[in-house]
């Protein structure tokens, strides 16, 4: 099995408005996506993974550290080579309405991809889109209308359509069904394991919905603050996590269980998120942790593999969780 | 439950709320009936469109008068609060019966600090002067937990984070200690930690005030850890009443069930969820005889006629023809 994407000590940072300072918003992370699997990252409003999903695109490019797409650097392509290449990684957005152009029809938003490859007659590539519409559950009707007349479930399957268009090895689902009520996103969820199969995807799935990152994800990743505290496969993160930050997450995700079946009292972290800008010495998690030592303040745990497959950055992984969590 | 010599905090008797809109009124939920006892957290659970966010508007007789009608009654105290003049109604509103909604940053004004938004509460509902008012803004601001609460009283909303803007929503709303709190999806705009501190310190203050809450929302898991008891509402009506153990454990109608069902972490990893065929109808289209019953996979013929809300046992009632023969998968199937 390969890697479609390989990131080692990816950087992204932003200058503030007056340029003084610096929004560390990924802030060294190393990773690689196994072709055809679910690659889940969850975290907080804050903790980058929108803007690490955004540079696995080349929507923004590192500011430090590299990524490699396909065992090759992009950013050392040619400018035409770049965009040939562009066209394997995609990107769906969280909030399906700002992403169509409200004065399109429905067809020629995904078609508009097509379009600007030029590929195929105008024709063909209006025959193309249709088709894909009508695999992502939307009848040829649908086409021809405009934004405002679908339902939000279905503008969403509008934008996973386009990106289909062009037949992308990876797509980046940053929140794709955050915006949709449970009963729609649960169809959701089900389309985007048929097209997995049946195209082949690769999923980076970027969300803050711990029940639906682990029923889709084959790995997940969890991010604090720019930096990842956690990896490993999904079962094991979510019934064995080992980082106290997953824990307290998994923990503070209201289950809908019957009192008596609800397992353990919950961890409520303390305070919010720091701001990336000047975040916390040593590990990042610290100020908020309940098992906060000397040491975490004053050294930056290392990003070390403790099982095979599983990373985790805590001076203490694994020793000091209260208790494990089963999945019901 | 309710006893027949002690009326309900807040009796709610065949709510229809309807809209004029170009093409003709509409009607957004139908025969709404629901009773809420003193301190009792009551939640309201359906999808985007089903009547939820109206009902809890149309209490307060928030919705805009020349667009909609309200018919059926709200008692309070002895009083329809839908049949009060709109002076009446401002002495409830903030003081006995507080709102609160999702997004913060829209209900609170930008330009007056925290402080003086409570000051201003406390100043028209309780007459207070305005050193005493801001002196019992502070302490609203460290009961819902603010830290450094005689800073943040002179704070702006924009300086507040979002959990902070809610916190201080809910000072507000508690600042006169009203005996029942709406919340209409407080948490939704909230980050899952930030909203674990936000349920706690719900709970926590009706449990210490005695305030009662009706807690509307799409998720089931809050109102799992909210809740005492539940009211799913499907199409703009109450389709099943419950207390939340038994609705979770045993829901009584196919639409309570299918919702419970199509949330990812109750079924097996990857595999393929049951979701509910269809969308929530348009109050301009609505099905003839039970709501549900297009979507429904339990569906006979006595299902074409109009549903009555039935009751399942005391504590309990649900829109469904077939209640008592159904066995319902619930969150464990």
């Amino acid at each position: 099995m390969s890697s479609i994407v390989e990131a080692s000590d990816l950087c992204v940072h932003f200058p503030t408005a007056g340029g003084a300072e610096t929004v560390k918003a990924v802030d060294g992370v190393s990773f690689s996506v196994t072709r055809g699997e679910t690659f889940g990252v969850i975290g907080e409003s804050g903790s980058g993974k929108s803007t690490l999903g955004r540079a696995v695109v080349c929507l923004l490019k590192p500011t430090a550290g590299g990524i490699k797409l396909d065992a090759a650097d992009p950013y050392a392509l040619s400018g035409a080579a770049f965009r040939r290449n562009r066209r394997d990684f995609q990107i769906v957005f969280q909030d399906p309405n700002a992403a169509l152009n409200p004065r399109m029809r429905i067809r020629d938003s995904v078609r508009e991809p097509l379009d600007i490859l030029g590929e195929g007659t105008r024709a063909e590539r209006n025959a193309r889109a249709v088709a894909v519409l009508d695999r992502v559950g939307l009848r040829a009707e649908f086409a021809e209308r405009y934004p405002h007349e679908l339902s939000g479930g279905q503008k969403q399957r509008v934008n996973i359509a386009r990106v289909l268009t062009l037949r992308p090895k990876l797509v980046v689902c940053d929140e794709v069904v955050a915006a949709l009520d449970v009963s729609i996103q649960a169809d959701m969820l089900n389309l985007f394991a048929d097209l997995q199969r049946e195209f082949g995807l690769t999923y980076l799935f970027i969300t803050h919905d711990l029940g639906v990152v682990s029923h889709i994800s084959d790995r997940i990743a969890v991010m604090y603050l720019g930096k990842f505290m956690e990896l490993g496969a999904a079962d094991d993160i979510a019934e064995r996590p080992l980082h106290p930050y997953t824990e307290a997450l998994l923990s503070a995700e209201p289950t809908p269980l019957p009192s008596h079946l609800r397992t353990g009292e919950r961890i409520v972290l303390q305070g919010e998120i720091p701001s990336p800008i000047s975040p916390p010495s040593g590990c990042r998690f610290r100020t908020r942790c309940p098992f906060a030592q000397d040491i975490c303040a004053a050294t930056e745990p290392d990003w070390r593999e403790v099982e095979p497959g599983r990373f985790v950055a805590c001076h203490f992984a694994g020793q000091v969780t209260t208790k494990g969590r089963k999945a019901s | 439950m309710v006893t027949a010599d002690s009326p309900p905090l807040l009796d709610v008797r065949g709510l229809g709320i309807f809209f004029r809109t170009a093409a003709g009124e509409v009607q957004a939920t139908r025969d709404v009936s629901f009773r809420l006892e003193a301190g009792e957290r009551l939640g309201i659970v359906g999808e985007s469109g089903c009547g939820k966010t109206v009902t809890g508007l149309s209490i307060l007789g928030l919705l805009p008068r020349a667009q909609s009608r309200v018919v059926g009654a709200v008692h309070f105290e002895g009083r329809d609060l839908l049949s009060l003049s709109p002076r009446a109604l401002r002495g409830v509103r903030g003081r006995e019966i507080s709102m609160i909604f999702q997004e913060p940053m829209s209900a609170l004004d930008p330009v007056f600090t925290v402080g003086e938004q409570i000051a201003e509460t406390l100043r028209v509902h309780r007459r207070m002067g305005r050193k005493e008012a801001r002196e019992r803004a502070v302490e609203a601001l460290a009961q819902v937990g603010i830290p450094l609460p005689s800073r943040r009283v002179d704070e702006y909303p924009h300086q507040l984070s979002g959990g902070m803007r809610q916190r201080a929503m809910i000072a507000i709303a508690l600042s006169c200690e009203p005996r029942i709190l709406i919340a209409d999806e407080p948490t939704t705009a909230l980050d899952v930690t930030i909203q674990a501190q936000i349920i706690d310190l719900l709970v926590d203050l009706s449990a210490r005030t005695g305030t009662a809450l009706i807690f509307i929302t799409h998720d089931l898991g809050v109102i799992a850890e909210t809740c005492t008891r539940m009211l799913t509402m499907y199409a703009g009506e109450v389709v099943e009443d419950a207390p939340v153990d038994s609705a979770l454990e045993r829901p009584r109608h196919p639409y309570t069930s299918g919702l419970l069902r199509s949330i990812p972490r109750l079924s097996a990893r990857k595999s393929l969820l049951p979701s509910i065929p269809g969308r929530v109808p348009s109050p301009a289209d609505m099905p003839a005889g039970c709501r549900f019953r297009p979507r429904c996979a339990h569906g006979v013929a006595a299902c074409a006629a109009t549903q009555a809300l039935l009751d399942v046992s005391d504590a309990r009632r649900a829109r469904c023809i077939r209640q008592a023969e159904l066995d319902l998968p619930g969150a464990i199937a």
